[in-house]
């Protein structure tokens, strides 16, 4: 596939009380065509300017927007067919369902036959078949997400942007409406920008997820590779939850690195991006659903429950190895699991094969 | 986040709202010439004599005794005005926003906030003359027929009644606006009701009390209708000594430089509610916070002394309007109190002129008014507008400015060349216009300001150009704002006299001035009848005006309605 949107080295500078601040520095990024490109990161990452650049809402400073091959980066907003879900749906408040729906087609002359069938069309692709007629304060907080929705796909853009379209709705809907967003994505085969700060909703919606911090991107790479190969400590922790320690690495052996941690030594794989040298120091990353709790001596860490609490599918323990270093280790709940209580001394067990070093 | 959206915010509105620079120098040379130009003028003629500076003009006002009066009455006037104003207004707004009323009072209240609204600013003054003044109703039934009610007594009565209901808006939008979680915190960490009153509630509202403070003095100082029927010579003001200075000896200069002296607290006034007070209130309305609790704001004594000052003021002031009515259909009052059409026959014949002139002036002056208080705060509320705060400031100098002020300026300025304008309708409609639009122009901006940037670029990513965006998304969405400036600008323009009284002329005469004409003659049932009118035409024409927006925008104005 070819590739859609190409961000070329965007750059965006605001002026604040005579300060400058790097919203985006010199980012650059492709979407193929028929892909969800997710843009993940804490609030303030630059994401959202991102995409109100792709939008035409705000130039860049530097750098250059490309659709289909052609520079969009100066076109008016409205001339770019780009298609955008905002995060509190921007709806028209004096207009109801049909006329917010039918307002692009309208803009673009369609025929009074053709905006009928395709307004209709849409909103029962959208399940909101039947409520042409309402106003948008009649609406629930799920309708209306569905009516920006709608709004949207109507106009058949070439890229459909959305800024944290779930973020105003509550967790179930929220997750029912992820599932919702991607299946019509795939439908219609749209191409889709999509801007959050929630992990999970980004794993479950991408193809391929955007990791982004202070203005830059951190990483490309779809979910499961940026789970189990992320390329930086930031999105080691911000994708999932990883208990980071700090080692000092021994020696090399057979692909791996041993690298000492807390008078242990542990073998660890590495990601090919790295170079390390003997006897530097390395952050150690490891899952918490990689730890193991065991009450035999055959293991080589030991520690303290501090905490243990049930969250319904899984425990999960929080274990001082010693006074001030704790790990956290999240193990699957069924009938038969050996439970620890508050206090206990245990043997600590980590799959060598998640253990993954990084630098510093 | 907040700080990049800050940003992005002011970017917003530069990317999608569009500004046409010959639209700006058009409504640059207008103000120009209808608010500084008149303004410039008067200052001129104050402080220059044949082309230099005199300051002989000022020093006598303050060197004859009678003026120096008039200005030290003025602000009696004012100061005890806005004391009691207020209070009646706090009483009124702590009663409707922290107690269960009945809705009878609930009824009352709405009236004695519409009545004074409406009515030509004679009302009150002719209303107490029938009640309290020689011959009175009240007095003959009290036996007091020698109660003199003119002068400071029955200005200040009449005032009062006229302006509370200005500072109880106030107030009862800023102790609606606490969050009631506060009071209920006080209550139940063991405050008792007297006391959460006195360190949560009153503290709070502070600021809203000096704002209503303030606007009241402003209002009682710029009254002019008021104290020309009820002060007599006794208690000379500023605003009807400027008047008669000019009216009645001729001395325009004289009557510029005590109009001058009434600027300048006025403009002080304003200052400091614009610049000082609004950057102190303590109340954001968020909308969020939460249910008002269902505790009353004071135990069942207090209750009962708030609810009978509620009724007894708001009867007292039905009563005052009915006494208009009743007066319209009696042959002389006290006199020979037979019933009689006679006195409408009066108006419908020697008013006749007045009634189409003053409708016509009106008409004109709030669609033209409309007109420029949208354009203006449209362009105001764009926040990278060059001189946006100027803009802003000069478009409001003629409504904060007492109404005799801008009628003298007017005058001076266009009754010589190179623009000779006295004696025409434009005159007045541009007079109304210009000062009226204020209350236009401030709420396009606050509805402007409500308008979330992203529900116009949300129209442009749908393809619609930035023109298209203004006319069917933005424009729409100030309706509201239009109807309410719209409102205004009707009613005051029917009723206004303070300013318009000096541009009347043969050709035009207004329906204010005719009834000013009728109470000077002592003619107050034929007064009474043409206030009558006055106010059923103000009436009609507000239901006109809503049935207009209710046929253009059927749908979505039902819908503001029930959101």
């Amino acid at each position: 596939m070819s590739d859609l949107i190409l961000l070329e080295h965007l750059t965006k500078v605001f002026m604040k009380d005579n300060e400058t601040f790097k919203a985006v520095d010199d980012i650059s990024l492709n979407v193929k065509k028929g892909e969800i490109v997710a843009l993940l990161g804490p609030s303030g990452c630059g994401k959202t300017t991102i995409l109100r650049m792709i939008a035409g809402f705000e130039r860049p400073t530097a750098g250059r927007v490309i659709l289909e091959g052609q520079d969009i980066t100066a076109l008016e907003p409205n001339k770019r067919k780009i298609g955008f879900v905002f995060q509190n749906y921007a709806l028209f408040p004096h207009m109801n369902v049909f006329d917010n729906v039918s307002y692009g087609l309208k803009i673009r002359r369609f025929s009074q036959e053709e905006i009928r069938k395709k307004t209709h069309e849409v909103l029962e692709m959208v399940g909101l078949k039947g409520v042409e007629k309402r106003f948008i304060n009649e609406l629930s907080g799920g309708e209306q997400q569905r009516v920006a929705l709608a709004r949207a796909f109507v106009i058949n853009p070439k890229v459909l942007l959305m800024d944290e379209p779930l973020s105003n709705l509550d967790a179930k809907l929220r997750i029912y409406m992820r599932a919702e967003i991607r299946r019509l994505q795939k439908l219609l085969g749209i191409t889709c920008i999509y801007v959050t700060h929630d992990q999970k909703e980004a794993l479950s919606i991408a193809d391929r997820i955007a990791v982004m911090n202070k203005g830059k991107i951190e990483q490309v790479a779809p979910p499961f590779e940026l789970y189990t190969e992320p390329k930086s400590l930031f999105v080691a922790d911000f994708i999932g939850q990883a208990n980071i320690f700090e080692g000092k690495v021994i020696a090399f052996k057979d692909g791996r690195l041993e690298v000492s941690i807390y008078d242990r030594v542990i073998s660890a794989r590495f990601t090919s991006s790295s170079e390390f040298k003997i006897g530097a120091r390395v952050a150690l990353v490891v899952r918490p659903e990689a730890v193991n709790l065991t009450r035999s001596d055959e293991s080589a860490l030991k520690g303290r429950i501090l905490s243990s609490v049930f969250v319904g599918d899984r425990m999960e323990y929080q274990i001082e190895l010693e006074p001030g270093h704790l790990i956290h280790a999240f193990i699957p709940y069924s009938q038969e699991t050996v439970r620890f209580s508050h206090g206990e001394e245990v043997g600590i067990l980590i799959d060598p094969e998640s253990v993954l070093v990084m630098p510093f | 986040m907040k700080f990049s959206n800050n940003e992005e915010h002011s970017l917003k509105k530069a990317v999608v709202r569009p500004t046409a620079l010959p639209l700006l120098v058009v409504l640059w040379a207008l103000l120009g010439l209808f608010v500084l130009y008149p303004l410039g003028k008067l200052i001129y003629v104050v402080f220059v004599t044949d082309g230099t500076l005199d300051l002989s003009s000022i020093t006598k006002v303050f060197t004859n005794w009678y003026s120096r009066k008039a200005l030290f009455d003025s602000l009696v006037l004012a100061t005890s005005v806005a004391a009691i104003g207020t209070s009646v207004g706090f009483v009124f707004a702590f009663g409707t926003t922290r107690m269960t009323l009945p809705k009878v009072i609930k009824w009352f209240i709405r009236a004695v906030i519409v009545l004074p609204f409406v009515s030509p600013p004679f009302t009150s003054s002719i209303a107490l003359t029938l009640v309290l003044g020689p011959n009175g109703l009240l007095l003959r039934f009290l036996g007091v027929p020698d109660f003199n009610i003119y002068g400071f007594l029955g200005t200040c009565l009449a005032e009062v009644l006229t302006y509370f209901p200005i500072a109880f808006m106030t107030l009862s939008a800023v102790l609606d606006g606490i969050d009631p979680n506060l009071e209920d915190a006080a209550m139940s960490m063991g405050s008792t009701r007297w006391n959460t009153f006195k360190t949560v509630t009153l503290p709070l509202s502070l600021p809203g009390v000096g704002n209503a403070f303030l606007l009241l003095f402003g209002c009682s100082l710029a009254d002019f209708a008021t104290p020309l029927v009820m002060a007599g010579h006794t208690f000379p003001v500023l605003t009807t000594q400027a008047y008669l200075q000019i009216t009645g000896m001729y001395d325009l200069k004289g009557g510029a430089a005590i109009s001058f002296v009434l600027l300048v607290p006025a403009l002080m006034v304003y200052l400091l509610q614009h610049y000082w007070l609004e950057r102190r209130s303590y109340v954001t309305i968020t909308g969020k916070s939460g249910a008002r609790s269902s505790l009353e704001g004071a135990n069942a004594i207090v209750k009962v002394f708030i609810l009978g000052f509620i009724s007894v003021v708001s009867m007292f002031i039905i009563f005052l309007y009915s006494i208009i009515f009743v007066g319209s259909l009696i042959k002389v009052w006290g006199v020979d109190n037979s019933l009689t059409l006679e006195n409408y026959a009066y108006v419908f014949t020697v008013g006749r002129e007045a009634i189409k002139d003053t409708v016509l002036i009106a008409l004109v002056s709030t669609v033209l008014g409309t007109i420029l208080g949208v354009t203006i705060g449209y362009l105001v509320s764009r926040k990278d507008l060059a001189f946006r705060k100027t803009l802003e400031f000069t478009s409001f100098l003629n409504y904060v400015l007492p109404g005799t002020v801008v009628g003298i300026a007017y005058i001076i300025a266009f009754n010589s060349r190179p623009l000779v304008l006295t004696g025409t309708m434009t005159i007045i409609v541009a007079l109304c216009a210009f000062r009226y639009d204020v209350p236009a122009i401030r709420a396009t901006v606050a509805s402007l300001h409500q308008i979330d940037p992203s529900i116009e670029e949300a129209s442009l990513s749908l393809g619609a150009s930035r023109l298209a965006t203004f006319l069917k998304v933005t424009l729409p969405l100030i309706i509201p704002a239009v109807t309410s400036g719209m409102r205004y600008l009707f009613v005051v323009s029917m009723t206004a006299v303070s300013a318009v009284i000096f541009l009347v002329s043969i050709q035009w005469s207004l329906l204010t001035v005719r009834i000013l004409e009728c109470i000077t003659e002592l003619l107050f049932a034929q007064a009474a009848a043409f206030s009558v009118v006055l106010l059923l035409i103000v009436f009609a024409a507000l239901g006109l005006i809503d049935l207009l927006f209710k046929i253009a925008y059927p749908s979505y104005l039902r819908q503001l309605r029930r959101s």
